[in-house]
């Protein structure tokens, strides 16, 4: 808390509503959207009500509390607790000056009564909220359409509705020095493995950050080796990714005011899997896994592979292709290093571009984009056109990843290969292999090693990597 | 993240490295596609076809100019004392460097053929640049002839002798076969032997293809003689690279003759040696399709097929026959590696004879023993265009 100190904080309610008052008024000083709403009730007690405009239900506030205390008479006999006749759920007693100032700001109308040392909390939210929507980052084909949202609550609804268990646990924790951004830890009693949960609970605990506006600030101070190119969480939109892994004996983070929920321990090959793999025919899944670990290698090796290959190593590629290259890039000016260098840097700017800009524009640069660097760059005799078909596989490939975050990773990572390749040939780029490999070794992800079930090898694991195994038969 | 730091120096200091070192781009290439020996006033001339990248380049925005897929190779010929020498005259007369691991076809002259193959072989195996798996022809012309031509069908002349290597034309003898060939026990080796096929009439001299006749015989790694059919057709049923051949058949007492495909020709060497006594056992199975029928004979008559088969088998034993007394009785020489057999199948018996083999060989025994099935009789039955009735 930042404007009422520790000892403000700690300050219990006092009988007298005046004391209380100029407490909270002082707290909320400036704060347009915190009203004071003082009144009588029927019993000529005199009462205030603090809370947010933004995020509470007026209306409700109106007709579920205000108007039986003023009007009605229902009447909140001051002495007596509990008070069964306003008609809220969840309604809890408040002591101290913090717990009203943290009630007002989740969005709770706090009642306070002259003469009671206590005040009420009436859960009457109204938070800013969309409908789940079809994830934009995680479509399918087939599969369940909805996607998280940035309302927790929301979040927390569409995992229960697809875990009907009481084993499906959920533990919040607040983080964050200004935001007290609501992280509520979900995962399945009985599958996962213990002490995963004290662990991460210590290290949620450990945060100290001023805000959560993304599930990054969480990752990248929870995650084992925040330094490491590797992604080490899963950020799905997705609650059937999630209810996924909660049953594989993961567990989840959902963060309040984000629709991307986190997902750990991961490993290599389940950056690589889609949640798709289990819903069609198996054959085909196992295909399309297997041409995304193919594809993800590429998009790491393809354009290093062939700057190697065209400048050390020409005895390597078939007569005619060699011929054919050796056509194509007879009147480029640039080594093969420098064009690929060129070709990559240019297509990331691009993708970058593509990014940032709305739709309608979007679609413009990439027709603009493709035009300039597939057509008049050859034409122009810039850039040969294998180097063209290079850059596009390996972008192609890259975009293969189901996860977006497993590819920066090899978009990184493609760069520094390009320059080995260029310097040292295959070799470099063999001595690059290694050196990424030894780092994904070493790596862990919330204690289990990264290249977990292939090494350490497991075969129950393994089989999920090769193939698919059936989607949890008992 | 001492190794994040590592992992940055040492990518950094890579960077410095480039530019030197041994990077050549493709532009900086001479690409060679077939290398030619030669010999000539006692000196060794190495023949280089260099792929000319510009020339073929824009196959599109020349569309229909009338320029042929030829044209995008020319030769550079060198002399030296031996083939190193002329190697290096040759980067001399290029000014790219000389690429010599795309060479996928040698051609060695007769003439250089005669100075021993033995010098060309062991240059080739020990200079890093070149395949073990190129071709090896021999020519009856000079090789530099031959890498000159511009063949109309494909990219180049070496383009063209791949092919046909790969078709089974010849003996397709490759670099490493040819080196582990005469240094085998027999010493011999057989290589196809190409000519230039005359220009058409209104073509350039240059613009017409090489062609394979007959096989050239080397003895103790040089050139002895040329064989050209029908004796080079046993030459290669001896050395079981006998494919692709269309053989006549005469039936006796039918008038015409009958020819068969071959499908699949098999020779195995079964040396044996009892008591003392050296025999080479040549079992030959053979099984073809009828494809030419100019008698009246109806092969839907069994007995008629049996007799085919029979005329088929003396044909095919006439050719070994016939190539076996060429190699032992004319030149007096193991061409077909009986050696080799011999001294995998008995290695005490061939240790203690080895010396003698030259003088054993031309009176060794062999027995040719010849299969054959005809598996087909083509798409017709009967004879075709002659009444049906007289027909039988």
């Amino acid at each position: 808390m930042n404007t009422a100190s520790e000892a403000e904080q700690e300050t219990q309610l006092t009988r007298r509503l005046a004391e209380n008052g100029q407490v909270l008024r002082g707290v909320f000083a400036g704060c347009e959207d915190v009203v004071f709403h003082s009144f009588q009730t029927i019993h000529r007690t005199s009462a205030l009500c603090v809370y947010c405009t933004g995020l509470c239900n007026t209306e409700r506030l109106e007709q579920q509390l205000l108007a039986p205390l003023e009007q009605t008479g229902l009447a909140v006999e001051p002495a007596v607790e509990g008070s069964a006749e306003v008609p809220v759920a969840s309604i809890h007693q408040i002591r101290t000056v913090g717990q009203a100032v943290t009630a007002i700001l989740d969005g709770e109308a706090v009642l306070l009564l002259d003469g009671q040392a206590s005040g009420k909390g009436y859960p009457l939210y109204k938070v800013p909220t969309r409908t789940p929507e079809e994830p934009a980052a995680e479509s399918t084909v087939r599969g369940a359409r909805d996607g998280f949202t940035e309302a927790l609550a929301t979040n927390q609804s569409l995992l229960r509705m697809r875990l009907k268990t009481p084993a499906l646990k959920l533990h919040s924790n607040t983080i964050g020095e200004y935001s007290h951004t609501k992280v509520t830890l979900v995962y399945v009693e009985g599958i996962i493995q213990p002490g995963l949960v004290t662990e991460v609970n210590k290290r949620l605990s450990r945060l100290n950050i001023k805000d959560v506006l993304e599930s990054q600030y969480i990752e990248q101070g929870i995650i084992d080796q925040p330094f490491s190119p590797f992604p080490q969480m899963i950020a799905t939109e997705r609650p059937d990714v999630v209810v996924s892994n909660l049953l594989e004996g993961r567990f989840a983070l959902l963060i309040d005011g984000t629709p991307f929920s986190l997902i750990a321990p991961v490993n290599m090959f389940s950056m690589l899997q889609s949640p798709e793999d289990y819903y069609e025919n198996i054959y085909m899944s196992i295909f399309v896994r297997w041409l995304r670990y193919i594809f993800y290698a590429l998009s790491l090796l393809l354009p290093s592979a062939y700057v190697a290959i065209t400048t050390f190593h020409q005895e390597m590629i078939p007569t005619v292709l060699l011929l054919s290259i050796a056509r194509a890039r007879e009147e480029i000016p640039f080594p093969a290093l420098v064009e690929a260098l060129i070709m990559e840097i240019a297509f990331e700017a691009l993708r970058e571009a593509g990014v940032r800009l709305p739709k309608q524009i979007g679609s413009a640069v990439s027709i603009v984009g493709a035009l300039i660097i597939g057509q008049a760059a050859t034409t122009a005799g810039i850039v040969s056109a294998p180097m063209i078909i290079i850059v596009a596989i390996t972008g192609i490939a890259s975009f293969m990843v189901p996860r977006y975050s497993a590819s920066i990773a090899t978009r990184l990572l493609r760069f520094p290969m390009m320059i080995l390749a260029g310097t040292m040939g295959l070799i470099g780029v063999m001595l690059g292999i290694i050196l990424v490999v030894i780092h994904l070794s070493s790596l862990r992800s919330f204690g289990r090693p990264y290249l977990s079930p292939a090494a350490p090898t497991f075969s129950k694991g393994l089989k999920d990597v090769l193939w698919i195994s059936q989607p949890r038969s008992k | 993240m001492r190794g994040c730091r590592v992992m940055i120096m040492l990518l950094l200091s890579s960077i410095l490295l480039s530019g030197c070192w041994d990077r050549t781009e493709i532009n900086d290439l001479a690409i060679v596609l077939a290398t030619g020996v030669d010999y000539k006033d006692g000196q060794a001339q190495l023949t280089a076809q260099i792929f000319i990248p510009r020339k073929g380049s824009g196959g599109s925005e020349s569309g229909g100019a009338g320029e042929s897929a030829s044209g995008v190779t020319m030769t550079r010929t060198a002399e030296g004392v031996n083939i190193a020498e002329a190697l290096n005259r040759l980067q001399r007369k290029v000014a790219r460097h000389m690429f010599w691991g795309q060479c996928e076809v040698i051609v060695i002259s007769e003439e250089a053929g005669k100075q021993g193959l033995r010098e060309f072989v062991d240059f080739f195996l020990r200079y890093p640049q070149f395949r073990e798996h190129a071709y090896i022809f021999s020519s009856k012309d000079s090789a530099k002839d031959i890498l000159a031509l511009l063949d109309p069908l494909e990219r180049s002349s070496s383009e063209s002798l791949r092919e046909m290597a790969n078709m089974n034309l010849g003996t397709r003898v490759t670099l490493l076969e040819l080196s582990q060939s005469i240094q085998g026990a027999s010493g011999s080796a057989i290589l196809t032997r190409i000519l230039i096929a005359p220009p058409e009439p209104n073509d350039g001299p240059n613009a017409t293809t090489p062609s394979l006749k007959g096989l050239s015989l080397y003895k103790h790694g040089r050139y002895s003689l040329t064989v050209k059919e029908p004796v080079s057709l046993g030459v290669l049923l001896m050395i079981n690279e006998l494919n692709n051949i269309i053989m006549p058949v005469t039936l006796e007492g039918e008038k015409g003759a009958f020819s068969i495909l071959s499908k699949q020709i098999t020779t195995m060497l079964k040396p044996s040696i009892v008591n003392g006594e050296w025999m080479m056992k040549v079992r030959i199975v053979a099984s073809g399709e009828v494809v030419l029928n100019t008698t009246d004979a109806n092969l839907t008559d069994p007995s008629k097929v049996m007799a085919l088969k029979k005329a088929w088998e003396k044909r095919l034993k006439e050719a070994a026959d016939q190539a076996l007394h060429m190699s032992q009785k004319e030149q007096k020489t193991d061409f077909y590696r009986f050696a080799d057999s011999f001294r995998k199948h008995y290695p005490q018996e061939w240790k203690a004879k080895k010396e003698q083999w030259e003088t054993m060989y031309p009176e060794l025994q062999v027995v040719v023993s010849v299969k054959t099935s005809i598996t087909g009789n083509g798409r017709s039955t009967g004879p075709q265009g002659i009444p049906e009735q007289s027909a039988n």
